[in-house]
């Protein structure tokens, strides 16, 4: 018998308008907007994204460019003189008791900083090529407003120049082995019997290698001498190979449970095809799943690549990825002295937070009694 | 076209599920959910298969349909065009034809649409899979289909979730008929129904089967909805048909002595007949494990040496009254009373405002 | 055929439970679910008062309250229970202890216990039959693990479990669907409560088991006396179990009467319609008398008396507009409706 209320329904009978016409998706969206913390973690990414998609605009130096001047400059100081921001040059002595370099701004000699100012070339989106950058100061002389590492690379460019790998390998590592996964899984819960015996016990295989050797192991025998986006696509494809199977599993679960549907049992009865029911039933009810456990995997990649670059076997010098930052800031002297090396590891911290409370509300939208 | 009246003829269906256990999943044992049964249908006419939980009913509707595959037996279906067809040997070409004139519908309002489609998708769509109807013809034909079930056909583009449980059942019902059937199987439709909504629904089903001229197999538990919608009854125990026969001689004088005490344990609405019959003590057994010889005889009370070690056969004892019992004709059980009408008026329609 | 006699005073003299114009909310982000409208009735010591409704009426939360066990989301906001353990003495509003009060924790399994439709999932399958009762044994009654098994065992046997002393070592699982009822019916009683709440006890089971299990509920309310709130939407049941009878429609209770006036002479439209679209046995084949539309949504609010949009009889001005009071149509036998087509 149907019940009562002790269970809270989800649809909303309001006069103005007809809930019935409003199809899974959306009711699903509304969920989610209701948990302010799980948008919070939406927008936040939102915000890095886009900050991603300018990010050669935004920063002012090539992630490479060495600058004796400037090694370990603090984050420039900024003013506000005559109408225009300003930062200081520095006169840059070394310590001869700690061996540290010392800045200190020279309050009189203010350098303007510009707005709109050509720099070094990059293509934007990979397509239009530019010069174009928000902000920099005149030739010669360095704004590091987040400081500088040990060559004097500006460490908010290289934060800048890294977003770009940490934020879309993991993501298209996970696209991957979505896609991967969905189709196995599917298989294997759709047919069942044999194939789904072979499936499983070739996860089961896969599995039970341990992972972080596993990863390691690859990674390390991917070659040398390959170019920065060859690398970049190997690093991706081993993320996507070792991570479908926990999708894979998840699927098949799904696709078993909606193939024995009262509504499945009804297209066969009409005499469907195979095809029709997995296009037409299972992988629809599936999708939202799909999307849940794909987005909690997310923050899973991000995590391997940097354990990866940070273990000095993922994306290598010349390249930048935050991983990468992490190892340059794996020194003592970083912690003590040039705190501001630490940035990164803040930067990934809120990334991954973002995605697993974006992750929590979609999850929670999607099914809200699991 | 064949004047034969048999729409269904059913001989010795059988679907057993294997058991699999250890390392290897090796077959350890069967339950038979539906061991051997032998009914028929004819054109017009209601079946109500009913029994406990665990007796196979529903397992036997599905088979009918493949949507169990039957482990043996066959179904011979009495097709327009085709002619008498055993539908557990057709070919996958040759089920597309049936398909058709064999629908199904299901239990659960809730779970029996599609949440993700329109409520026109859901009915529409045994047409586009037998690419009956395409575009505007498809949504006339939709709109027909609902105004048949009394859905207004401008609820086409909402969701099942906007529906009650008894509206979801009528959508059900009309994509049943969308590709006019002349077999529908219903599966305890109104069993997870309010009272007043299952009275909407079964007459709703009586009207249908009166315009097109269609069969149902009723699948049930209750056997109060099965006596008034039924021509014949058939009785289900541990996965065999026990007695089968018309609704009013099952009722009335039934031959088996489960049939009997099923009817006896229904709680009767009326305060006024309480009496204590003796009850049938103990539990259904398993499927997967069956006492011997007739599986009902542990439970009973007319049980005899013969009854443990033969399982008795479904027999005819006279004017289509089937019977599996080694002493149904020697047996005089007790069935159900005709019934005493408690006659009630609701006091007047639209009384005038009192003075 | 008005009274001046009110509904209140004709409530028996000796109640075990006398609810008064309760009323139950519950706020989601979606809007309001009045579940209980200013529901009224009582319970007479030692009698099965069955509260009959269909899904959303609000039988089920009614009995939740009474144990005080509603979800979290519903609020009470009027009304009282009273609850009058023994004839002697003076009746408590239970509304008046906390949810999690130690009166609460004392009154349930205790003086006041409940039984769930489904019996998997009020039992714990990962301890035995005999320790669950133990459980309830122990925190009511005494701290004696001994006489507590003891005690398990011998409700066990009362409940006609066959071979109790291995039921109680055995886990749920390993029970039938009747089986495990009758493990929760032991449960329930075991600390001898004054009132038994049953919420669809039997609407899980096949027929042939839910009749023992009715007949063991009887038996054993005659034998110990024990009060019942038989909550359930089968009128079969009602007629074999009940001796009064109140039927519930969208929050309120609609018509009280006894078992025999309900059947013989009901007054509410309601219950008149309800008792016509039940397809009964020995009946030949016709149509079922139906109730036209549906329950209208939870979230709905209707005005007037709540079943006037699909009542037959419905008066034009009055039956939208006005709630009915209670009206007493037989005081001596406790008749009562609420309905305008007897005021």
């Amino acid at each position: 018998m149907a019940t009562d209320a002790t269970q809270l329904p989800t649809s909303k009978a309001a006069a103005t308008e007809d809930v019935g016409q409003i199809p899974q998706w959306q009711l699903m969206v509304r969920r989610f907007r209701r948990s302010k913390l799980s948008v919070g973690g939406l927008y936040v990414l939102i915000v890095l994204y886009v900050l991603m998609i300018f990010s050669d605009f935004l920063a002012p130096y090539d992630h490479n460019r060495l600058d004796s001047n400037y090694a370990w400059a603090p984050p420039s100081p900024i003013g506000f003189e005559n109408g225009q921001f300003v930062t200081y040059k520095l006169k840059q002595t070394l310590d001869q008791v700690r061996f540290e370099w010392f800045y200190e701004p020279d309050m009189n000699a203010p350098l303007p900083i510009k707005f709109f100012v050509q720099g070094y070339e990059y293509r934007f989106l990979g397509i239009f090529p530019s010069r174009l950058h928000l902000f920099g100061v005149e030739e010669g002389y360095q704004i590091n407003i987040i400081g500088a590492d040990k060559d004097g690379k500006d460490v908010f460019s290289r934060l800048m120049k890294g977003s770009q790998v940490s934020l879309t390998l993991g993501f298209i590592g996970v696209l991957v082995s979505v896609i991967i996964g969905s189709i196995v899984g599917t298989a294997s819960g759709y047919f069942m019997g044999a194939v789904d015996n072979l499936i499983q016990r070739l996860i089961e295989l896969l599995r039970s290698f341990p992972d972080v050797p596993l990863f390691l192991a690859l990674a390390a025998a991917l070659p040398m001498g390959v170019p920065v986006q060859v690398r970049f696509f190997l690093i991706t494809l081993i993320i996507a190979l070792i991570g479908w199977t926990g999708l894979a599993r998840e699927v098949r679960g799904k696709v078993m449970s909606y193939r024995a549907s009262d509504y499945t049992s009804a297209a066969v009865a009409a005499g469907a095809s195979h095809w029709h029911i997995i296009t037409r039933h299972l992988i629809p009810n599936s999708l939202s799943h799909i999307i849940v456990v794909g987005t909690l995997a997310i923050p899973g990649a991000i995590g391997s690549e940097t354990a990866l670059s940070y273990l000095g076997l993922g994306i290598l010098p010349p390249a930048v990825s935050w991983g990468v930052m992490l190892r340059d800031a794996q020194t003592i002297e970083a912690i003590t002295s040039y705190p501001w090396m630490l940035i990164p590891v803040g930067v990934l911290i809120i990334t991954v937070l973002s995605f697993y409370l974006l992750g929590d509300g979609v999850r929670d939208a999607v099914d809200p009694y699991a | 076209m064949t004047t034969d009246d048999m729409l269904l003829e059913v001989r010795g269906l059988k679907k057993h599920f294997p058991i699999r256990s250890g390392l290897l999943r090796r077959v350890t044992g069967t339950v038979k959910a539906v061991d051997g049964i032998d009914f028929h249908i004819k054109k017009g006419e209601t079946l109500g298969l009913v029994g406990e939980s665990g007796c196979g009913k529903s397992t036997a509707g599905r088979a009918l349909l493949r949507l169990h595959e039957p482990t043996a037996g066959e179904i011979i279906f009495n097709d327009p065009e085709l002619g008498k067809v055993d539908v557990t040997k057709a070919d996958r070409d040759l089920m597309l034809k049936l398909r058709p004139n064999m629908q199904i519908i299901f239990q659960d309002p809730f779970t029996s649409l599609n949440p993700r489609l329109t409520v026109g998708q859901i009915v529409g769509e045994p047409l586009e899979i037998q690419k009956r109807a395409t575009g505007s013809e498809l949504k006339d034909r939709v709109a027909e289909l609902l105004k048949e079930v009394g859905i207004r056909p401008e609820n086409m583009s909402r969701y099942p979730h906007a529906f009650s449980g008894g509206q979801r059942q009528r959508i059900g019902i009309a994509r049943a008929l969308a590709l006019n059937p002349k077999l529908i199987v219903c599966d305890e439709p109104v069993s997870a129904l309010d009272v007043s909504i299952q009275a909407q629904v079964l007459n709703l089903l009586d009207e249908l089967q009166a315009k097109y001229g269609l069969s149902y197999l009723f699948v049930g538990h209750d056997l109060s909805v099965i006596e008034h919608i039924s021509d014949r009854v058939a009785v289900m125990y541990v996965g065999y048909i026990v007695e089968m026969a018309r609704t009013d001689k099952l009722y009335f004088s039934p031959k088996h002595p489960y049939t009997e005490a099923l009817l006896n344990a229904i709680p009767k609405a009326d305060p006024r007949l309480r009496h204590r019959p003796e009850r049938l003590q103990g539990d259904v057994p398993s499927p997967a494990n069956p006492p011997s010889g007739c599986y009902f005889h542990p439970r009973c009370k007319y049980a005899k040496d013969i009854c443990a070690n033969e399982r008795p056969p479904l027999v005819d004892i006279g004017d289509e009254h089937f019977v599996a019992c080694h002493f149904a004709k020697e047996l005089s059980l007790t069935g159900v009373q005709p019934l005493n009408e408690i006659k009630l008026q609701i006091p007047g329609q639209k009384k005038a405002a009192q003075a | 055929m008005t009274a001046n006699v009110t509904a209140a005073t004709i409530a028996s003299k000796d109640d075990v439970i006398r609810v008064e114009d309760l009323k139950v909310s519950f706020y989601t982000d979606l809007g309001v679910v009045r579940a209980l409208n200013g529901v009224s009735f009582n319970i007479p010591r030692g009698k099965v008062l069955g509260v009959v409704g269909e899904s959303g009426c609000g039988k089920s939360i009614t009995g939740l309250s009474i144990m005080q066990l509603v979800h979290s989301a519903g609020r009470t906001e009027g009304g009282r229970i009273l609850f009058r353990e023994f004839a002697d003495r003076e009746p408590v509003d239970i509304l008046t202890f906390g949810k999690n009060s130690p009166e609460m924790r004392g009154i349930r399994g205790n003086n006041i216990s409940m039984i769930f439709q489904e019996p998997m999932s009020s039992l714990n399958p990962c301890y035995t039959v005999g320790n669950q009762i133990e459980e309830a044994i122990l925190l009511h009654q005494t701290d004696d693990k001994v006489e507590a098994a003891r005690r398990a065992i011998e409700i066990l046997t009362k409940v006609g479990m066959p071979n109790p002393a291995r039921i109680a070592k055995s886990y749920p699982h390993e029970l039938s669907g009747g089986m495990r009822q009758r493990a929760m019916i032991a449960m329930a009683l075991s600390c001898n409560p004054t009132l038994l709440i049953a919420d669809e006890p039997t609407t899980a089971l096949d027929v042939t088991t839910e009749a023992n299990i009715l007949d063991l509920m009887r038996g054993l309310q005659s034998e110990i006396g024990t009060s019942i709130m038989f909550i359930t939407h089968n009128m079969g049941v009602v007629a074999q179990m009940c001796d009064e009878v109140a039927v519930m429609y969208l929050g309120r209770v609609v018509e009280r009467a006894t078992v025999d006036d309900i059947f013989y002479d009901p007054k509410h439209p309601y219950t008149i319609a309800l008792l016509q679209s039940i397809p009964r046995l020995g009946r030949t084949k016709g149509r079922l008398a139906s109730i036209e539309g549906t329950v209208p949504d939870p979230y709905s609010r209707v005005d007037g008396c709540a079943f006037h949009l699909r009542c037959p009889a419905k008066i034009e001005g009055v039956c939208d507009v006005t709630v009915p009071e209670e009206i007493v149509v037989d005081a001596a036998k406790g008749h009562t409706v609420r309905c305008h087509l007897y005021s």
